[in-house]
């Protein structure tokens, strides 16, 4: 079933000040969760007939999670989680009830759905124009079986930092109360993602040096990575930004502005990198995307 | 054709130029690698360069296969040239015009196909069909003016370039039903059945036209390759494709190309020439619209055409695997060099000459030649692949991130277990050169194109039984997806799909119905997967095997007895510490060595055909073991002996058995199968049968 979403505030209604922390700049706090489920699914862009997974979900889909915990509306966060304006960093972990496990990339299995359009012209409605009316897809429409690979039991630590103060304190309060406004998911919105906030952190940088260091995070754009034969990397180029765009019509606010490359560890080993942008974080080495 | 050796003869900046300066890291990006290097070997250099499909033609190099019209061009207008048409051969490249005055070459014809069976070329030059006939011919040569500049695109392109005048008086020259009757005639006559290629030629003067970098002064008629609306309007026809296709209308827009990072104007409709992204799909999201697609798998103009030039080396990658094809593309993690390029771009023009290793196994043995360069960085994607139609294709197993580490570990494991005390001429368990998996004579590189490819698995395992075409849920798919991936196989999946394999290639009629060689191969596998920690299993179970070589040295140093042989081949196994298994797989050996007297002694029903392994189950293994054992002290007797025979086996069948209710066991079905099925291979391939006790 789906209902008509009142209109939210948007970023711009609500964050009116404190863009003036350059880009890059190390942040001097951030936020620490967990984001788990049984399921997830952070679709790759790269083909269709088969919808394959992204290892990691995205950054953009990362600032969707955090926007919905927040309650920012569709295409109305896209400012506050700019690059420039913010940043994210991504450590896969053992789920919950495998949490003494190391933590690996979760494996995948193929998920056949026969799924029904959720569009507006896909729905059938009971009671339309009463006071009280429900609208759901319509079952007798013709279906097809669609494989998803999906991951099984994902698990990730997340670290956010965002320049716009009043966009960090609203998003604190909502995590620090255990409060979401929109429902959070793991890419589909049937994935349903549960959050444990860990707290606020002040990240310290670590001290510039040409010795690789070894880091616990997704690597984001990860020239300087030191390959290891025996712990292979595995890499995944997915959306990194987007910008709001002009609607001329359905799905029009929107569009990629940027991509990234990511490592990632597979098997739980901590990447070893030069030249990255490292940060410690409650005892964790992380970089931010 | 293509030269493996033909970047040599580039220098080194303009390779460099064609290469990103990043790793590979998609599908589109690989597409796109693939496309500038084959762009780059084949000569397809400048504007209009990798827009051309020179290969199309490929069959007519050498021949006298090229029609030409020729036109005059002058005051804006277009008039045929007194006996305009002349047949010419076509050639790969030339430096000077040939004595009828015109350059009759790849990059002068300048051909671009267009794929669809419907429609003419994207280029004012066209290839026929293969078993034309002259009038035929006469029709595509009228085409050229009546057909090919009133395409949509060639419209645009007529209103938008400066010289559209050109491609309008073309136009013109189509309507004008005699001139059109001249061109036919002449085409008929000179023409036969086969296939030409037929194109324009145009005579001019000075500036008339703005001309490209191919421009040959010294010709007298000049080939659409030399003249820039042509193929600026051919461009145009090969871009429109990428916007435009059954639904979306306009599929652009200012974006961000996903291979270049870089914003242009990108489309969102672009072929895929692996058929993963089809713009015709069954999705059920709200608000999904085709024109909307760049937003977000937009991709530029020269990325978009990189792509459709991949397909050639794209094709040479496949490998033949039962109802599907697997594609292995390899690509170095790190940014493409000169030197990379060179390696890659080598292997794959081998590859399109056909040869037995698959893409990865052959780049891999290159560049162990090669100091100084790390195979670490040497990755691949593997696609398994159904093409059910010709233009769709359902992607079954996937793994973007192979790596031969993982190939190589199991391929070494898999020659450890051939190699150790469990496999031998003589048993336990059989090595026989002919049979894929059981060849101890291989290297190390041939091991590791064996177990990278789909027949690794496509040997041992079923297909699944519930469904005829290939599927995703396919295990011997997954499992080689799995395997260059370093993920772990579920070992109950992989064991229900031995043991439906071994019930496949029973056969009760014939005079050796068991597949003893077949579980001797699942059984190398199983032990490599699980010595190369790539078995998932529960907790509990452990398939791993000691395979090193000290061989048990007896009391009297001597030969080691069969009980000895026996009890060292169990103690190699840590699955067999479990008393239950080891109960079933002394239970199938015991079946084995039975069958193998009751073959010796001419008996038509052997106990191996009497307790096939898909009928063996916790709950008739105790019934199955009473008869064995009640056949095996029959026989005894008849053979006078005062115990029994295999006594070694009838304890262990005894204490695994008895011990416990089987229906209170553990052991799932697959795995007491498999264990009752290797016993039997242990069993059947024992040739001490002269020694029944051999205590």
């Amino acid at each position: 079933m789906q209902t008509e979403l009142t209109e939210h505030e948007t970023a711009e209604q609500s964050d009116g000040e404190s863009r003036e922390r350059s880009a890059r700049t190390p942040p001097d706090r951030c936020l620490s969760l967990t984001v788990e489920g049984p399921w997830g699914h952070f679709r790759r862009v790269d083909g269709n007939t088969i919808k394959a997974t992204y290892r990691l979900p995205p950054r953009t889909t990362v600032a969707g999670l955090l926007a919905a915990v927040a309650g920012y509306e569709r295409d109305g966060y896209y400012d506050v989680f700019d690059r420039d304006r913010s940043g994210i960093a991504v450590q896969p972990v053992a789920s919950g009830d495998d949490a003494s496990e190391t933590a690996s990339i979760p494996r995948t299995m193929n998920l056949p759905e026969n799924s029904l359009t959720t569009s507006n012209e896909g729905m059938k409605a009971v009671n339309a124009r009463g006071k009280v009316s429900v609208r759901y897809p319509d079952p007798q429409a013709d279906r097809q079986r669609v494989n998803y690979e999906v991951l099984v039991e994902p698990a990730y630590r997340l670290d956010v930092w965002l320049a716009d103060d009043a966009a960090y304190d609203r998003l604190h309060d909502r995590l620090a109360d255990g409060r979401s406004e929109y429902v959070p998911s793991l890419g589909l919105s049937e994935f349903l993602a549960s959050v444990t906030f860990h707290g606020e952190f002040s990240p310290e940088q670590l001290s510039e040096s040409d010795d690789p260091v070894a880091v616990e995070s997704a690597l984001p754009a990860p020239d300087g990575i030191v390959p290891s034969s025996d712990h292979p990397h595995g890499t995944e180029r997915s959306p990194g930004d987007m910008t709001t765009t002009e609607r001329s019509g359905e799905f029009t606010g929107r569009k990629t502005t940027e991509y990234l490359r990511w490592a990632y560890s597979r098997d739980g080993t901590a990447l070893k990198a030069t030249g990255v942008d490292a940060m410690r974080v409650d005892g964790r080495t992380v970089v931010f995307s | 054709m293509l030269d493996a050796e033909a970047l040599r003869n580039l220098d080194d900046g303009t390779i460099d130029a064609a290469l990103p300066d990043r790793p590979v890291t998609s599908v589109r990006d690989l597409q796109s690698l693939y496309g500038r290097l084959y762009a780059l070997g084949r000569g397809l250099t400048g504007e209009y360069g990798p827009f051309l499909s020179p290969d199309a033609a490929a069959d007519l190099v050498g021949e006298e296969r090229l029609v030409v019209v020729r036109v005059e061009l002058a005051d804006d207008e277009v008039a045929l040239a007194d006996d305009p048409v002349r047949v010419v051969p076509y050639v790969e490249e030339r430096s000077g015009p040939t004595g009828d005055g015109l350059v009759p070459d790849l990059s002068h014809v300048a051909h671009a196909k267009f794929e669809a069976a419907r429609g003419v070329d994207h280029s004012i030059t066209h290839l026929s069909g293969q078993t034309n006939g002259p009038e035929k011919h006469a029709d595509h040569a009228v085409e050229r003016f009546t057909r090919w500049p009133s395409e949509d695109a060639v419209r645009e392109e007529a209103s938008d370039h400066d010289d559209g005048w050109l491609l309008d008086a073309l136009d013109e020259l189509g309507g004008d039903d005699d001139a059109m009757e001249r061109v036919a005639e002449a085409v008929a006559e000179v023409t036969r059945e086969g296939q030409y290629l037929h194109t324009v030629a145009f005579g001019f003067e000075g500036d008339a036209v703005a001309t490209t970098d191919r421009f040959d002064a010294d010709a007298t008629w000049h080939l659409p390759g030399e003249v820039e609306v042509l193929q600026e309007a051919m461009v145009r026809r090969k871009t429109t494709k990428f916007r435009a296709k059954n639904e979306a209308e306009d599929a652009s827009g200012d974006g961000t190309c996903y291979v270049g990072d870089t914003d242009e104007e990108v489309y969102g409709v672009v072929d895929d020439p692996l058929k993963w992204y089809l713009s015709k799909q069954m999705e059920r999201f709200p608000r999904f619209d085709p024109d909307q697609s760049w937003r977000t798998q937009g991709l530029g103009r020269e990325a978009a055409i990189a792509a459709q030039n991949a397909t050639t080396f794209l094709d040479a990658c496949a490998e033949p695997a039962p109802g599907v094809s697997a594609f292995y593309f390899p690509y170095f993690e790190r940014t493409p060099t000169v030197g990379d390029a060179d390696e890659l771009y080598s292997t794959l023009v081998r590859q399109t000459e056909g040869i037995d290793e698959n893409a990865v196994a052959s780049l891999y043995d290159d560049l162990q030649d090669e100091p100084g360069e790390p195979a670490e960085d040497l990755r691949f994607v593997l696609m398994v692949v159904e093409k059910y139609q010709k233009d769709r294709w359902r992607l079954l197993a996937f793994e973007p991130n192979g790596t031969v580490h993982y190939g190589l570990e199991l391929a070494e494991k898999h020659q450890d277990a051939l190699n150790s005390p469990l496999f031998g001429e003589d048993g336990p368990l059989p090595v026989r050169e002919e049979f894929a998996l059981l060849a101890p004579g291989r290297n190390r590189l041939e091991w590791l194109n064996v177990v990278t490819g789909v027949g690794y698995f496509a040997r041992t395992c079923a297909p699944p039984d519930d469904d005829d075409e290939p599927s995703s849920d396919d295990l011997r798919f997954r499992a080689t997806a799995d395997v260059v991936g370093g993920h772990r196989i579920e070992a109950a999946s992989l064991l229900s799909a031995y043991v439906d394999r071994i019930a496949e290639r029973f056969d009760p009629d014939d005079d050796f119905p068991f597949p003893g060689t077949a579980v001797a191969e699942q059984h190398a596998q199983l032990t490599a997967l699980a010595n190369g920690d790539l078995l998932a299993t529960d907790a509990d179970t452990d398939y791993t095997v000691d395979t090193t070589m000290t061989e048990t040295t007896t009391d009297d140093g001597g030969e080691p007895s069969r009980t000895e042989r026996l009890d060292e081949f169990i103690e190699r196994h840590d699955a067999l510490a479990d008393g239950e298994r080891q109960g079933v797989f002394a239970l199938g050996a015991l079946v084995g060595r039975i069958s193998r007297y009751q073959r010796s002694k001419n008996r038509s029903m052997t106990a191996v055909t009497r307790h096939p392994i898909d009928k063996i189950s916790r709950h008739n293994v105790t019934q199955v073991a009473t008869e064995v054992i009640d056949a095996n002290v029959v026989y005894s007797e008849e053979e006078g002996y005062n115990g029994t025979m295999y006594a070694e086996l009838m304890d262990e069948v005894v204490d695994g058995l008895l011990d416990r209710d089987p229906d209170d066991w553990d052991l799932d079905t697959a795995d007491l199968r498999y264990h009752y099925a290797m016993g039997i291979a242990y069993g059947l391939n024992d040739r001490s049968t002269s020694e029944y006790d051999n205590e």
